[in-house]
C-alpha cells in the first residue's frame, strides 16, 4: 500500500513537472505561430493533465471525506490549492477547447453574438491563471531542505505570493469584463463589427461588384480571411491547404449578418493573450526560484543552521562547536542567542565535560548498526 | 577451560570489530574510537545484555562479567592500533636531530627513544594516561604542531618571542615542531607514578607533584633532556599560577587538550565553526580555570582564523 502510494505521488511529481511544460508551450505555439497540427495536440495533452489532476482531486477528496476528514484536508492539507488547479480548468479552460476541437471550432464560435465570443475568449483566460497554483503543488513536494521549519516557512510563504498574485489576476481580469474596460478584443469586435456594417452598407450602394468590394476589403484588412454571400465564396485569402495547415477551430471567429457571412483570423488576439499567459507564467516561476535559490539558502543561513547547531550542541555532549555569527546578522534575535550558547552555554560545557571525565555520554554508534547480531 | 576462554575471546573480538568497523567511527582516532564504544557498551547495556548474554555469545555471565570481557579486547585491539602508530611517530616521523644541540649523541638519541616508547606504553595501562595520551596522540594525527608552529614563525609575534627569546630555543623551526612533537607523547608519564594526583575537574597538577615526577623521570630515563622533561611534565601545571612554564610546555598543554575533542575529517555542520576556531574561541574564556596563557590562545585562535583551521 506505501509503495503504491510513493508511486502514486511520484507520478503525480512526473506529471506537474510535465503540465508546467505542457504549459509553457501551449502558449509560446501560440506566439510563434506553430502549426495548427502541433499547437492541436498540446490542446489535447492540455485537457488529459487537466483530467488527470481532477482525478488526482477527488481522489484525495474522498479518501479524506471517507476518513472524515474532508475539511481537514481541504484547507490543512491545501486541497483548495488541489481543487483550484483541477476542476476549474477542466471546465472553463481545456474541457471547451477540446470540445471545439472535436465539435469543429465553427460550433462553438460561430453560434454565438460577438459578445459571447469575447465571453469565452475572456472566460478561458481567466481559467489558464490558475493553472500557475499548480506550481504550489509540486513546490510542496519537493524536498528540498533537511529542515522541516525551513520547508514549512518557504512552502507558505511561496503559497502566500503566488497566491496573492494569482489571486489579483484573476480578479482583476474578472472585474475587467464588468467594468468594460478597454481590451484587444472588444476593440476588435468593434472594429470587426464596423466592417461589416461598412460591406454591407457599401454593397447595396452598386457600382462595384460584390467580389471586387471584397477584394479591396481584403486588401486594407489583413484579418478578413474569407467573405460570402448566399454560400457563395466571394474572397478568400488563402486556399484550402493553408487554412488546414495554419487554422485551428479557435484561430477565426465566424459572423453571419443577413446572407453575408465573414470570417476574421483573431491568431493577433491570441498572441497578445499568449504574450501575458508567459509573462504571468515567467513571474511566477522565476517568484518560486527566487525562493527556492536565494531565499531558501538565506533562511537556512539566518534561522535553520545556527538552530541545528545549538540543537546538536545542547543534546550531543561531544559536540563542541561554536555557531558562527556573520556580522551583519550580529543583532539578530537568533544570533543574539548564539552568541549567549557560544560565550555561557559552551564555556560551562567544557568544563561540565572535564569534570564527568571527558567520556562522552553519546556515542556515534546506534543499536541500528548491529541489529543483525542483535536478531 | 582453555579452549572455553579462547572461544570467549574470539567471540568478543567478533563483536569488537564489528563495531570498530562501523562506518560511523571512520575518522575517528583509535583512542576516540574507544571511547565511543565504551560509551555505547555503557548506555546500550540493556538491549545488549539480552542479546549478549544469549547462547550465542556468553551464556549465564552477569553483564559487568560480560562488559569486562569487551573492555579487555577493546582495549587489546586498540592497544595494537595505537602502537602501531606510536612506533610510526617515534620512530618514523619525529625527527629527534634536535637532541643533538643538547649534547645527546645518535646512539644515546637512539636508546632515549626507545626509553620514551616503553614508558608511553606505560602509561597506556592507566585511565588518566590514556586519556591524556589520546589528546597528544590526536594532535599528532591532526598535524597541529606542524601547522600551527609554521604559522607561529610567519608571524613573529608573541609565541615566537616566547620561544626564541624567553625559552631561548636555538633552533630551527622543524627542530621546535618536533621537540613539541615528542613532548606531546611524553606529557602522560606523569600518570604512571601515581594516578589521580591531578585535579579531576582541570586535570592540572601540582608544583610538588610536578617536582617529584620529574625526580623520578630523571631516575628512570636518564637521557632525556631537561627542557624536554620540564616542558612534558610542567605541561600539567597551571600558567595563571607558575609562570615558568616553559613555552614548549604551555603549547603542549594547548595542542593535547584541544585534540581531545577535534575528531580527524570531521564533516563541519553548515553555521558551525571550524572544531580548532570553536575550541581556541572557548578555551580562551576559560584559560583561568584550565591554566592557559592567553596571549597564546589569542594568537593560535588568530592563526585557526586566517587559515580556515
Amino acid at each position: 500500500m506505501e509503495k503504491l502510494k510513493n508511486f502514486f505521488e511520484s507520478f503525480i511529481v512526473i506529471a506537474i513537472l510535465l503540465v508546467l511544460v505542457q504549459t509553457f508551450l501551449e502558449d509560446f505555439a501560440v506566439l510563434a505561430g506553430w502549426n495548427w497540427d502541433i499547437r492541436r495536440n498540446f490542446i489535447i495533452t492540455g485537457f488529459i493533465f487537466d483530467s488527470l489532476f481532477t482525478i488526482e482531486f477527488l481522489v484525495r477528496y474522498f479518501s479524506a471525506l471517507g476518513k472524515g476528514q474532508a475539511g481537514k484536508y481541504f484547507l490543512e492539507g491545501r486541497g483548495w490549492i488541489d481543487f483550484l488547479a483541477s476542476i476549474p480548468l477542466l471546465l472553463l479552460n481545456s474541457g471547451p477547447a477540446f470540445l471545439s476541437l472535436l465539435m469543429g471550432g465553427g460550433v462553438v464560435f460561430g453560434l454565438g453574438s460577438m459578445l459571447n465570443i469575447l465571453k469565452i475568449v475572456k472566460a478561458i483566460r481567466i481559467a489558464r491563471v490558475l493553472r500557475l497554483l499548480r506550481i504550489l503543488k509540486i513546490f510542496r513536494r519537493i524536498k528540498y531542505t533537511g529542515s522541516v521549519m525551513a520547508q514549512r516557512h518557504i512552502t507558505k510563504i511561496n503559497t502566500i505570493s503566488i497566491t496573492a498574485f494569482v489571486t489579483t489576476l484573476f480578479i482583476f481580469t474578472l472585474a475587467g469584463g464588468y467594468l468594460s474596460l478597454p481590451n484587444p478584443e472588444s476593440t476588435a469586435a468593434e472594429r470587426y463589427a464596423n466592417e461589416i456594417n461598412t460591406f454591407i452598407g457599401l454593397s447595396n450602394v452598386g457600382g462595384i461588384s460584390a467580389e471586387e468590394q471584397a477584394a479591396v476589403f481584403g486588401a486594407f484588412d489583413k484579418d478578413l480571411l474569407i467573405v460570402k454571400d448566399k454560400g457563395q465564396t466571394l474572397f478568400s485569402r488563402f486556399d484550402n491547404p493553408t487554412y488546414s495547415l495554419l487554422f485551428g477551430p479557435g484561430d477565426f471567429a465566424y459572423f453571419e449578418k443577413g446572407s453575408w457571412s465573414f470570417f476574421f483570423d483573431i491568431r493577433k488576439l491570441l498572441r497578445i493573450q499568449s504574450v501575458y499567459n508567459l509573462l504571468f507564467f515567467l513571474v511566477v516561476i522565476v517568484l518560486v526560484l527566487s525562493y527556492l535559490v536565494y531565499y531558501s539558502p538565506h533562511f537556512a543561513l539566518t534561522v535553520t543552521d545556527p538552530v541545528h547547531v545549538m540543537r546538536r550542541g545542547f543534546s550531543d555532549s561531544s559536540y563542541n562547536l561554536e555557531v558562527e555569527i556573520p556580522e551583519k546578522y550580529r543583532d539578530d534575535d537568533i544570533y543574539v542567542l548564539a552568541d549567549l550558547y557560544n560565550k555561557e552555554y559552551l564555556t560551562l560545557k567544557q568544563r561540565s565535560s572535564a569534570e564527568r571525565g571527558a567520556g562522552p555520554t553519546m556515542s556515534d554508534l546506534s543499536l541500528d548498526d548491529i541489529q543483525d547480531l542483535l536478531e | 577451560m582453555v579452549n572455553k576462554m579462547n572461544n570467549e575471546e574470539e567471540k568478543a573480538t567478533l563483536f569488537i570489530s564489528r563495531l570498530l568497523s562501523n562506518p560511523s567511527l571512520n575518522y575517528l582516532s583509535p583512542l576516540q574510537k574507544e571511547d565511543q564504544i565504551v560509551s555505547f557498551l555503557e548506555l546500550n547495556s540493556e538491549q545488549l545484555y539480552a542479546t549478549l548474554s544469549s547462547p550465542a555469545f556468553f551464556p549465564g555471565k552477569p553483564w559487568p562479567e560480560i562488559i569486562s570481557i569487551l573492555e579487555t579486547r577493546l582495549r587489546s585491539v586498540i592497544n595494537s592500533m595505537v602502537d602501531e602508530g606510536l612506533k610510526r611517530f617515534l620512530f618514523e616521523k619525529i625527527d629527534f636531530s634536535f637532541l643533538s644541540g643538547y649534547g645527546k649523541s645518535p646512539g644515546q638519541s637512539e636508546m632515549l627513544i626507545k626509553s620514551m616508547y616503553t614508558f608511553i606504553l606505560k602509561s597506556l595501562k592507566t585511565f588518566d594516561g590514556r586519556k591524556d595520551f589520546g589528546g597528544s596522540y590526536n594532535a599528532l594525527l591532526c598535524k597541529l604542531p606542524s601547522r600551527y608552529i609554521n604559522a607561529v614563525f610567519g608571524a613573529q609575534s608573541y609565541i615566537h618571542f616566547e620561544l626564541t627569546k624567553v625559552q631561548r630555543l636555538k633552533m630551527s623551526k622543524e627542530e621546535i615542531t618536533n621537540m613539541i612533537r615528542a613532548t606531546l607523547l611524553l606529557r602522560p608519564v606523569v600518570h604512571i607514578y601515581s594516578e589521580s594526583v591531578h585535579d579531576r575537574s582541570t586535570g592540572l597538577i601540582t608544583k610538588q607533584y610536578s617536582d617529584k615526577v620529574k625526580a623520578s623521570i630523571k631516575k628512570d630515563l636518564p637521557l632525556v633532556p631537561e627542557v624536554l622533561l620540564s616542558s612534558a611534565v610542567d605541561s600539567n601545571l597551571s600558567f595563571e599560577k607558575y609562570k615558568f612554564i616553559p613555552t614548549t610546555g604551555r603549547l603542549t598543554s594547548i595542542f593535547n587538550n584541544m585534540a581531545r575533542t577535534i575528531r580527524p575529517n570531521m564533516k563541519i555542520d553548515r553555521g558551525a565553526s571550524s572544531p580548532e576556531k570553536s575550541w581556541l574561541s572557548v578555551g580562551r574564556r576559560n584559560y583561568k580555570y584550565y591554566g592557559w596563557d592567553i596571549k597564546m590562545l589569542d594568537e593560535l585562535y588568530r592563526f585557526s582564523l586566517e587559515n580556515g583551521w
